[in-house]
């Protein structure tokens, strides 16, 4: 696999832009909760963006992407409309899950992005089973599994993984391993040190790829997306990486040490995209700086939209809630 | 501009939160991102960022004050000029109890007018029960976080209810109805509330009296010759006491669920049986004051109860209860402790006893006391400490009027 393959400046600038674009919004998140402006909980993605951002630039409209806990990122990645977001953080009628989902259970079937499954490992089957339903429908459409490495500690992994595999399911496997379940670092978790190595066990591929780089994540999702289209079966990506900020909202992050996390820090995956996107694709600091206003202002507008926006209706309390007839 | 500073949404439950510590003094400058405060919530200790980059203009709280989120806590200025400007009118985020906190130190009276009704915690199961049972939520005291009324907490006020259902009356017998007067209810609901809630514990101690008769006859000789109220047993038992409650604070307390609390005053309250119920007024300060004092005070408070002239001051601020029935020659009896306070004294009569000294059996006048203990805030070695503090000031009674030299004032 070739994780520095050439790849196109108009692809290069978007995945920037939808990294720039989850930064912002969690920052400006996290400044607002710390105001008591934000309501419900917050599980940020600060410090992982380049693989949202590149796995879902890889990906087509009618593929569908399964996201945990912490799905701000993706849902930004996979194109669901940031004002959606916004506003189903703070419980309105014009949230993506009309405001009964909330931070965790974020939605948009016309993206491809089902709604975000909170439960550790529990959206590692339900991507097969999307990937397998591809499959006897004859359509060459994939599925991404975005999880942790607690997760891959999980029964569901293990299930999910071997029958993707002897069904051949179009599904790909994406393993954030941002070192820390919660607040227990992976080296108490388990006795390996490459999660990816774990692929071998179901009888595919597994690779091991530098997080922070969204070039090489572009570039192993890409083949990993082509090789599931052409029905050769799943793969298990595991990206390294790491979350800059607590694992959710009052998480002070105590149980790791401060050096640590400065080191993480001066490996920010925009930082390099920004200045890859200057030094190899010729861009200039003006033109990077512009993109990032214009985002600030889609941040803000979106921020304005969800505080505007009129509450869920009583009425509508039991709506999409249970399966109809 | 001037900016708040509030109390995120922290919790796991969303429930109050603790300010521990400032780790930026007002006046200091700190980075937007950079730890401003700690604080301790239901799970971990956290330090609070700082939202945005300033001067921290002043801090609104005290430490150690337990805060929901929402709450204001300090206020942080753009520029260091305005560190001396007074703060702008505030805009307060919505419902924030800091608001109410800030006012009633301010304008205490006002803020507690326009207040709202406390809004019942429950949980949906015992709103339910409490519907079911035809019962008040208001009338529940609730055992949950924050006071909330749990299915526990209804289950016990059904249990009291079928309790009092059950012996409420013997069928087929003649009675004679005497009605409920409002002091007699306050006693049933005060006792009721003390003993289902507090879990109370004794302790027991024969105290020998020989001397102290001895002393207290020759006060009487003394009071007599100076017009004085001669002292009883009881104002020396109530002398001794506040001795051993300045040596055994841990009794001299309350147990308010969160802390507790030992007060810095040692006020006594004693129990007086009146013709119907009975009334609990207050001796202040009592270690400040020697015997003829409590004697002449605690017989103003006798005829005051007898006429029922007591005023609030006379009924306020008990921190420890004495009880004495003595005078209808009990050995000794247990009482019921007199929430909120930690303890309370009972004590028998003075009466001639078989003791066994030196290896004789001899007559010695002996007074058996009793305490009841409130388990939550006070343990068996503090209650023996205190028991064992009183025997040996009223064995020894020349301890309770010699003071020690105190320093010369000019």
């Amino acid at each position: 696999m070739n994780l520095d393959s050439a790849v196109p400046i108009e692809v290069v600038l978007e995945i920037y832009r939808r990294m720039v674009r989850i930064r912002r919004f969690e920052d400006r998140l996290y400044q607002m909760f710390l105001q008591g402006l934000v309501p419900g909980t917050l599980h940020q993605y600060q410090g992982q963006e380049a693989i949202a951002a590149s796995v879902c630039m890889a990906l087509r409209l009618e593929d569908v992407v399964f996201s945990t806990h912490r799905p701000v990122g993706h849902a930004i990645a996979k194109g669901v409309p940031l004002e959606g977001i916004a506003a189903e953080l703070w419980g309105k009628a014009t949230g993506c899950a009309g405001g009964k989902g909330g931070q965790m259970h974020l939605v948009d079937s016309t993206v491809g992005f089902p709604p975000s499954s909170a439960v550790v490992g529990s959206n590692i089957p339900m991507a097969v089973g999307a990937a397998l339903g591809f499959k006897l429908r004859g359509l060459d459409c994939v599925a991404v599994s975005f999880f942790g490495d607690g997760a891959s500690n999980t029964g569901a992994f293990h299930e999910g993984l071997n029958l993707a595999a002897v069904k051949d399911a179009p599904v790909i496997f994406v393993c954030e391993n941002n070192q820390y379940a919660a607040s227990t670092h992976i080296s108490l978790a388990m006795r390996i040190s490459d999660i990816a190595l774990r692929a071998q066990a179901y009888g595919f591929p597994g690779l091991v790829v530098d997080g922070m780089d969204a070039i090489a994540v572009y570039n192993s999702a890409s083949q990993a997306i082509a090789h599931a289209r052409s029905g050769a079966g799943p793969t298990l990506l595991e990206y390294k990486t790491f979350r800059f900020m607590g694992h959710s909202r009052g998480d002070p992050g105590g149980y790791r040490s401060k050096q640590e996390v400065e080191e993480w820090r001066k490996r920010d995956p925009i930082i390099r995209l920004h200045n890859t996107l200057i030094e190899i694709y010729n861009q200039t600091t003006e033109a990077l700086e512009s993109i990032n206003r214009e985002i600030q202002v889609e941040v803000e507008a979106a921020i304005q939209f969800a505080q505007d926006s009129p509450d869920p209706d009583p009425a509508t309390t039991y709506q999409n809630v249970f399966a109809d007839d | 501009m001037i900016f708040n500073v509030v109390i995120p949404n922290l919790g796991a439950t969303g429930g109050d939160v603790v300010v521990e510590e400032w780790l930026v003094k007002p006046g200091q400058f700190v980075q937007a991102g950079a730890p401003l405060f700690v604080v301790t919530t239901d799970k971990a200790t956290v330090e609070v960022e700082a939202f945005r980059s300033g001067y921290l203009h002043s801090i609104l709280i005290e430490i150690g004050t337990s805060l929901p989120p929402g709450s204001l806590v300090a206020l942080l200025a753009d520029t260091e000029q305005e560190l001396n400007a007074p703060p702008p009118a505030l805009v307060l985020p919505a419902n924030s109890p800091a608001l109410e906190r800030r006012s009633i130190d301010s304008e205490q009276k006002q803020v507690e007018e326009i207040q709202p009704a406390r809004k019942i915690l429950a949980s949906p199961l015992a709103r339910r029960m409490v519907r079911q049972a035809d019962l008040d939520l208001a009338t529940l005291p609730g055992t949950g976080r924050q006071g909330a009324i749990l299915k526990r907490d209804v289950q016990r006020a059904l249990d009291l209810r079928q309790l009092s259902e059950l012996s409420a009356s013997i069928p087929g017998i003649e009675v004679q109805r005497i009605p409920v007067s409002n002091a007699r209810k306050a006693i049933a609901q005060r006792t009721q509330w003390s003993k289902s809630h507090t879990p109370h514990f004794y302790a027991s101690i024969d105290i020998d009296m020989c001397a102290a008769r001895e002393m207290l006859s020759q006060a009487a000789t003394l009071a007599a010759k100076h017009g004085w109220n001669a002292p009883t047993i009881n104002d020396l038992v109530l002398r001794a006491t506040a001795k051993a409650l300045r040596k055994v604070p841990r009794l001299n307390a309350s147990y308010s669920g969160e802390e507790i609390l030992v007060y810095g005053q040692i006020n006594l309250g004693l129990v007086i049986g009146l013709a119907d119920g009975m009334i609990v007024p207050v001796l202040h300060n009592v270690d400040q004051k020697n015997l003829f004092t409590i004697a002449a005070q605690t017989k103003k408070l006798k005829e005051k109860a007898q006429m029922g002239t007591l005023t609030a001051k006379d009924l306020d601020g008990g921190t420890f209860t004495v009880s004495n029935l003595g005078m209808y020659g009990l050995d000794s009896f247990l009482g019921v402790i007199n929430p909120p306070q930690a303890a309370l004294l009972t004590l028998g009569a003075v009466l001639q006893k078989a003791v066994v000294r030196e290896d004789q059996v001899v007559p010695r006048w002996t007074l058996t006391v009793n305490l009841s203990v409130d388990h939550r805030a006070v343990d068996g070695v503090h209650a023996a400490a205190f028991m064992q503090e009183l025997r040996n000031l009223l064995e020894n009674p020349f301890t309770l009027v010699f003071e020690a030299p105190k320093e010369e004032v000019d």
